[in-house]
């Protein structure tokens, strides 16, 4: 769907991207991650057609988007920053925009509801909320039904109400076979919705794949937890034994990081003290733990 | 299509312009003026006098010389700088940059056009009332000035917000080009022509005129004014050099570049620019 192939971008003299070989595959939902200044948004910019590669090249259904902008009729954009004409209501915008695409404009207020602003359609978008501008934002990328979304930080600044109304909304986007590409901050958000996940690091992609994937190639570890009377010194000795590592006691839970694959031999190992043990609680490692791995010195890597 | 979409743009930047605080102010503050000076020479005239309508447009012409460019510039600055935020989404549509571009600045020029059409036309009606149609004719062109005045100010706020990006960088340029089209120019033309003893309407002053827009619409709207009776010996020289022939020319081709120029610079860069 998108193809990055040696894509490189500089402003002026500080490159923001470097050699960047990405393949969006149909129908995936692909989040990047990064520090600030990592070089995701300038991604998804030259997606749009809104930067011009200075090296390599990048397609979208197969054209060049930002010389044919017909590369961008299949294709629906959520800019970081957001604006909309001052007095403008929301109906407006999106028949504005309806009319560009060549959409239909009798979806808009299908979409409006969709999106849990069809009270708010007459309303003067500059009266809206920040989560209701994302949700606008969201409305107008959705015009035309595009099969590939570039969200750009689609649930930045907002708050956990907003931000949730704007995850539901995409995995319900990504559910209907869509193609998503999104750039994040925050894992929780990309860890519920991302099949893989590309982690940029100084305008350079230091990591590629689903966050399982990328777990078990940096051998992270999991997490356990469990309570109940068999909790003790002794059974953070034996979790121990077994392999565990960073045991910690607290009342009657223990905690520790299990290396892949020996959870069932710690868990064998407490059972075997003989007290039941309640609440156990095996988290394995996410994208959080893939992007402290690797934002350490690590070695470069692209499952 | 890309007729459809420039009209398309055109029309959302006329209405978000209308109903924007900048061309509001802009505009009541333009008709105040203009129905006040409008006022101020009838009354002045005692009885109503045929030369009103010129006297008015005399009075207006410098007025909306300043105003009319000064309005352009920020707005083509602001248009196109980013500054906003809708620029960006605007281009991720599936429209070209030219669309774009020709769009916003059809749709900025409507709204200078409203607001000349609304402080001229209400100026106009209380004149032509009390005064009869005697100099609509150079009334017209005075307005007509203003309004060209007003676009190519528009062409190089354009320019300055498409090389600029930034929106306070490329306002605060666009301020102090309208600094040098309004005063620092004529300063300096003043201080040239003193240095160099001549300052005889002629080809030479023509040329130094095209560097500044708003002296070429200013020169060629006092020639077809009634300059004679509004300047004395001086109108009938400026009439003599530059109403017709070569000096009209060439202020003539400077008005229709400055028009042009900056608008077309600003596509071309603008179609290669970086969102």
């Amino acid at each position: 769907m998108i193809r990055y192939e040696g894509f490189g971008k500089r402003y002026g003299r500080v490159p923001a991207v470097r050699d960047l070989d990405l393949r969006v595959r149909e129908g995936e939902t692909l989040a990047l991650i990064g520090p600030n200044g990592s070089g995701k948004t300038t991604c998804l910019k030259a997606a749009v057609g809104l930067v011009r590669p200075s090296a390599g090249s990048v397609t979208v259904l197969g054209l060049d988007p930002f010389r044919r902008p017909a590369a961008r009729e299949r294709l629906g954009y959520l800019p970081q920053r957001l604006g909309f004409p001052d007095a403008a209501s929301a109906v407006e915008v999106m028949r504005f925009h309806a009319r560009l695409r060549r959409a239909p404009a009798d979806v808009a207020p299908e979409l409006l509801a969709r999106l849990g602003l069809a009270a708010a359609a007459g309303r003067r978008t500059d009266t809206f909320s920040g989560g209701m501008r994302q949700r606008l934002g969201l409305a107008v990328a959705l015009l035309g039904d595009p099969a590939v979304l570039v969200l750009d930080e689609p649930s930045a600044a907002l708050d956990p109400s907003a931000s949730l109304a704007v995850r539901d909304a995409l995995r319900d986007l990504a559910g209907d076979g869509r193609t998503i590409v999104f750039a994040s901050h925050d894992l929780a958000e990309v860890g519920a919705l991302a099949d893989r996940v590309a982690l940029f690091d100084d305008g350079a992609l230091r990591a590629l794949g689903a966050p399982r994937e990328l777990a078990a190639g940096l051998e992270l570890p999991s997490r356990l937890r469990l309570g109940g009377a068999g909790v003790g010194p002794a059974a953070a000795e034996a979790a121990r034994r077994a392999g565990a590592r960073q045991v910690s006691l607290s009342g009657d839970e223990l905690s520790c990081e299990v290396p892949p694959g020996e959870e069932g031999a710690v868990l064998e190992a407490l059972r075997a003290l003989g007290p039941p043990l309640q609440a156990i609680s095996v988290v394995a490692p996410g994208v959080e733990e893939v992007y402290r791995a690797l934002l350490r010195p690590a070695p470069r890597l692209v499952a | 299509m890309a007729g459809d979409a420039v009209l398309t743009v055109a029309g959302r930047e006329l209405r978000a312009a209308l109903r924007g605080r900048l061309i509001a102010s802009f505009g009541a503050l333009f008709g105040l003026l203009a129905v006040g000076i409008a006022l101020a020479g009838l009354g002045g005239s005692g009885l109503v006098l045929v030369q009103d309508f010129t006297r008015t447009a005399a009075s207006l012409l410098n007025l909306s010389l300043y105003l009319f460019p000064l309005l352009g510039l920020v707005m083509g600055a602001a248009a196109f700088s980013g500054s906003g935020g809708d620029l960006e989404l605007l281009v991720a549509q599936p429209i070209r940059r030219s669309t774009v571009l020709a769009g916003r600045l059809l749709g900025l020029c409507a709204a200078i056009s409203a607001v000349a059409l609304a402080g001229f036309g209400a100026a106009g009606l209380l004149v032509g009332l009390r005064a009869g149609a005697a100099g609509l004719e150079g009334y017209l062109v005075v307005a007509a000035a203003s309004l060209l005045a007003g676009a190519i100010g528009l062409g190089v706020g354009a320019l300055l917000g498409v090389v600029l990006q930034g929106g306070w960088s490329a306002i605060g340029w666009a301020l102090a080009v309208w600094l040098y089209f309004a005063v620092l120019f004529d300063l300096a033309l003043i201080g040239a022509l003193q240095v160099f003893g001549d300052a005889r309407p002629g080809l030479g002053v023509a040329a130094a005129l095209a560097l500044n827009p708003v002296d070429a619409l200013r020169t060629l709207a006092l020639v077809r004014l009634d300059a004679e009776l509004l300047l004395g010996p001086a109108g009938a020289t400026l009439v003599g050099a530059y109403g017709s022939g070569a000096g009209f020319v060439v202020l003539a081709i400077a008005a229709a570049s400055w028009l042009l120029g900056p608008g077309a610079a600003a596509a071309a860069l603008f179609a290669r620019r970086d969102l």
